[in-house]
């Protein structure tokens, strides 16, 4: 444990390095922020309309004097340091001072930074830090104003994080009215302050569902195994997994499918149980080191254990840069 | 008003976080580190800019006592406000003199007029747990 901050140090540049880092919806981002309530983009898109928070933000710049890149840059640069404010300020709360580089190393094994880096452009970081502190207040009109804003950021996967942090903790009654006047506001300006009400999600996925089940099903366990990568390690313990886990890594292994998304989808989906193993395991690295399959490791195997994470992108499984392999021949 | 005392420090943040980009950018334009259309003032001499970036930075200035609520964090933050006021009234006397007595009522008018009544019915409901020089507990 007194080596871990020096790990923590070492192991992340070279992981940002290694995964590297990419921008998406670019294109999405300048028509939305350039007119937020009309309805432009193609119907396959429109479902982003449904999660505001990081378009009106980028309009509200631009409406200041920002030009369309420097309102991005400025929007998603404040994301990013966001996510690692309150990253930093939860693993402190919930691993205390002492644990939180360890926390920090466990967390790695995980593809959530993989998942924050490479998908700049999404509100993804927003969303996340919104729940990061949701995690660490007591104050329940707080929670209650926290879960609207995870709403606003991103309806659906956020309405998912509330379900799972309330099958985890138990439902809280500031989460819950949170979530409803979340979605009261989200359903309002999706049906009456845009000009038109634009396609959802769930039509995508109707439309498109045997197709995505045939693709998932050609290569279930490859899926699973990216999913949560490294960190499967952890929570795929007797010990571990209880009913309450397992039913949120089902939730989550549904929405994957209906989305063809396994890995942010997934991760986002299962960051309310990505934190509460965190926990776990940093507990056990105070008492000697995590019990792996009855043997005691280290956390300098943890830290070597992050870079084993694997991507899937339509039919190649991404390691880090360059490094790929084709699943169809 | 007991949350929001709690919580300053956040609101404070946010506010910076939607405020100090612009004023960044203007700054840059300013200085012409940015190609672009100016103020017509001489480098750092527009009001609007000067009472701006001063605003901005008072306002950083208070955030580190404000969790601990210091007396001194208050000030910072009432003296930001009398600087919102300064770009306020600057703007509205120079909208005022280009479009006559309709730009009172014009949404540009109108908004920062809401919302720096609104600070300052918070910066006065929020005083009495920022009376300490050494700072208080945090509050629940």
């Amino acid at each position: 444990m007194r080596r871990a901050p020096t790990l923590a140090l070492l192991m992340l540049p070279a992981l940002v390095w290694l995964y590297g880092w990419r921008t998406i919806d670019t294109v999405e981002w300048r028509t939305i922020t350039a007119a937020p309530f009309a309805v432009a983009l193609d119907p396959a898109q429109q479902f982003l309309y449904g999660s505001p928070f990081t378009f009106l933000l980028g309009s509200y710049y631009q409406r200041q004097g920002l030009t369309f890149d420097a309102a991005f840059v400025v929007v998603h640069g404040a994301g990013l340091i966001f996510f690692a404010a309150t990253l930093f300020h939860c693993l402190t709360t919930l691993c205390s001072a002492s644990g939180r580089a360890a926390g920090l190393i466990v967390l790695a094994g995980s593809p959530l930074l993989f998942v924050v880096l490479t998908w700049i452009g999404k509100s993804d970081p927003y969303l996340l830090s919104f729940y990061l502190l949701l995690v660490c207040t007591r104050s329940p009109f707080t929670q209650a104003l926290l879960a609207v804003l995870m709403i606003a950021c991103h309806r659906e996967l956020a309405t998912a994080i509330l379900i799972a942090h309330s099958i985890l903790y138990g439902p809280a009654r500031a989460v819950v009215y949170g979530a409803i006047a979340g979605l009261t506001g989200s359903v309002a300006f999706t049906f009456f302050l845009l000009q038109s009400v634009p396609a959802s999600r769930f039509d995508f996925m109707l439309a498109n569902a045997a197709d995505l089940l045939r693709r998932v099903a050609a290569y279930p366990l490859t899926y699973i195994v990216a999913a949560l990568g490294p960190f499967w390690l952890y929570l795929a313990r007797p010990s571990a997994l209880t009913a309450r886990r397992v039913v949120v890594l089902i939730m989550a292994t549904s929405l994957a499918v209906l989305t063809f998304d396994f890995t942010r989808v997934f991760v986002i989906v299962s960051t309310p149980l990505l934190l509460v193993i965190t926990r776990e395991v940093v507990d056990e690295l105070r008492n000697g080191g995590m019990v792996f399959w009855g043997h005691r490791v280290g956390l300098g195997v943890l830290a070597v254990l992050a870079f084993a994470q694997l991507q899937i992108a339509g039919a190649k499984v991404l390691w880090v840069r360059g490094v790929e392999w084709m699943l169809t021949r | 008003m007991i949350w929001l005392a709690a919580h300053l420090s956040w609101v404070v943040w946010a506010l910076i976080v939607l405020w100090a980009p612009a004023v960044l950018y203007a700054v840059a334009i300013d200085l012409r580190l940015i190609a672009a259309p100016g103020s017509g003032y001489p480098t750092l001499r527009d009001p609007a800019l000067v009472t701006g970036v001063l605003q901005v930075a008072l306002m950083a200035a208070a955030l580190p006592g404000l969790s601990v609520h210091r007396g001194r964090s208050w000030r910072l933050l009432a003296a930001a406000h009398v600087m919102w006021l300064a770009h306020f009234l600057y703007s509205v006397v120079s909208r005022t003199r280009l479009d006559g007595l309709r730009a009172l009522r014009a949404p540009e008018t109108l908004w920062p007029l809401g919302g720096l009544i609104a600070a300052a019915l918070v910066l006065f409901g929020v005083r009495r747990y920022f009376q300490r020089e050494g700072g208080a507990p945090a509050l629940r």
